[in-house]
């Protein structure tokens, strides 16, 4: 079923129930947004139809399944991030890796709008925060031992190892909790709300992380995009 | 009320131009304080970890020394990344264009075949260069 919301006298729309829900979720509805689908002969607000009070109930035919894949409306869920794989693994190369850290942050606030349970992105911003630190730690070092030149051959000593490893592992730690925690909400999503029945292998999360997660965002969005030109999915 | 698409647009342009402000400071960071003379750079964990070049050793330096205008030097640090870098360019400019405009946003599509191409060329020049001299 399709809604228009109505602010201060301008309709905007039509949005599915789905869309209603995440842009209340985002602040750019309001739940004192007025809303009506074309059964209702009233505006109401988006807080009553969100809490079911205006939703008429949904009575299932007899025999009914599950819901095909990618059988939910168009829009209503936005798409993974569509970079190809292979191109993110060539960039990644080619910055050293530091294309691999923002695009772990956007896979993780692609996240965040589907599941707002989501803690990928605090873990990879504590990363992030991790590795800066431990950078600025060694650059510290660096000044006050005067080797911020090249030549100077500085000495970083027991001290710096250790606290080097510490803070190395600590990043590792944060950035394999992250992986997880997008595998896990990846598979909730595409098992329930677009049902692909999707399975992410643990050691390719472990290992390969968002290159793995956008091998099959890729995917997703093929097939996405066939299914939108009315072409089977491949199977 | 400013409709869903508009914010979204607003949001994507001002990530994009975001995301060339960071380019351009990180480049007068380059040109200013080149890798060579200083060591505020973070090493590559490939070298330090496993004694091998990657693909993208030397890249930072060949960016640094194009900058400066000397392309056969740059040539030398990273060919591979310095021939590429045209087409990253083209690319780079491409994407902006269409995270600026209206409509939905989505990345410009590289044909799997060069894509392959490009993939293979990497892990050829990986082994080149890793060869015992």
């Amino acid at each position: 079923m399709l809604y228009h919301v109505s602010r201060s006298g301008q309709t905007y729309g039509p949005y599915t129930l789905e869309d209603l829900q995440r842009y209340v979720a985002s602040g750019n509805i309001l739940p004192t947004d007025l809303a009506r689908s074309e059964s209702m002969s009233e505006w109401l607000p988006v807080s009553q139809i969100l809490s079911g009070g205006a939703v008429p109930p949904f009575a299932p035919p007899a025999g009914y399944a599950a819901p095909p894949a990618y059988g939910v409306p168009a829009g209503a869920w936005p798409n993974p991030p569509n970079l190809h794989w292979g191109l993110l693994l060539l960039i990644g190369f080619f910055t050293c890796g530091l294309f691999f850290v923002i695009w772990d942050i956007v896979q993780a606030v692609w996240m965040r709008k589907i599941n707002p349970q989501s803690k990928a992105l605090f873990y990879y911003i504590a990363e992030i925060a991790t590795s800066f630190v431990g950078n600025f730690t060694r650059t510290g070092i660096l000044i006050s031992s005067g080797g911020l030149h090249r030549g100077y051959g500085p000495n970083y000593g027991l001290g710096f190892g250790l606290s080097g490893l510490v803070i190395g592992l600590a990043a590792l730690v944060l950035v394999i909790l992250a992986r997880f925690d997008m595998k896990n909400h990846i598979e909730e999503h595409y098992n329930t709300a677009e049902p692909i029945g999707l399975q992410l292998g643990p050691i390719m999360t472990f290992f390969f992380g968002s290159i793995y997660f956008q091998y099959h965002f890729t995917r997703i969005n093929e097939m996405k995009r066939m299914a939108a030109y009315g072409v089977p999915p491949v199977r | 009320m400013v409709s869903p698409a508009a914010i979204a647009l607003c949001q994507r342009r001002i990530a994009a131009n975001a995301t060339v402000g960071c380019v351009l400071i990180a480049l007068c960071v380059l040109a200013f304080l080149p890798p060579d003379r200083f060591a505020i750079y973070p090493s590559c964990p490939v070298r330090d970890y496993l004694g091998l070049l990657c693909p993208g050793c030397g890249a930072t330096h060949a960016l640094s020394t194009l900058l400066r205008g000397h392309i056969l030097e740059a040539l030398h640090q990273n060919a591979l990344f310095v021939l590429l870098l045209p087409f990253a360019l083209f690319y780079a400019a491409r994407t902006y264009l269409r995270a600026i405009r209206h409509g939905d946003f989505y990345w410009p599509r590289i044909p799997s075949s060069a894509l392959a191409a490009m993939l293979l060329a990497t892990a050829a020049f990986t082994v080149v260069r890793n060869l015992p001299h």
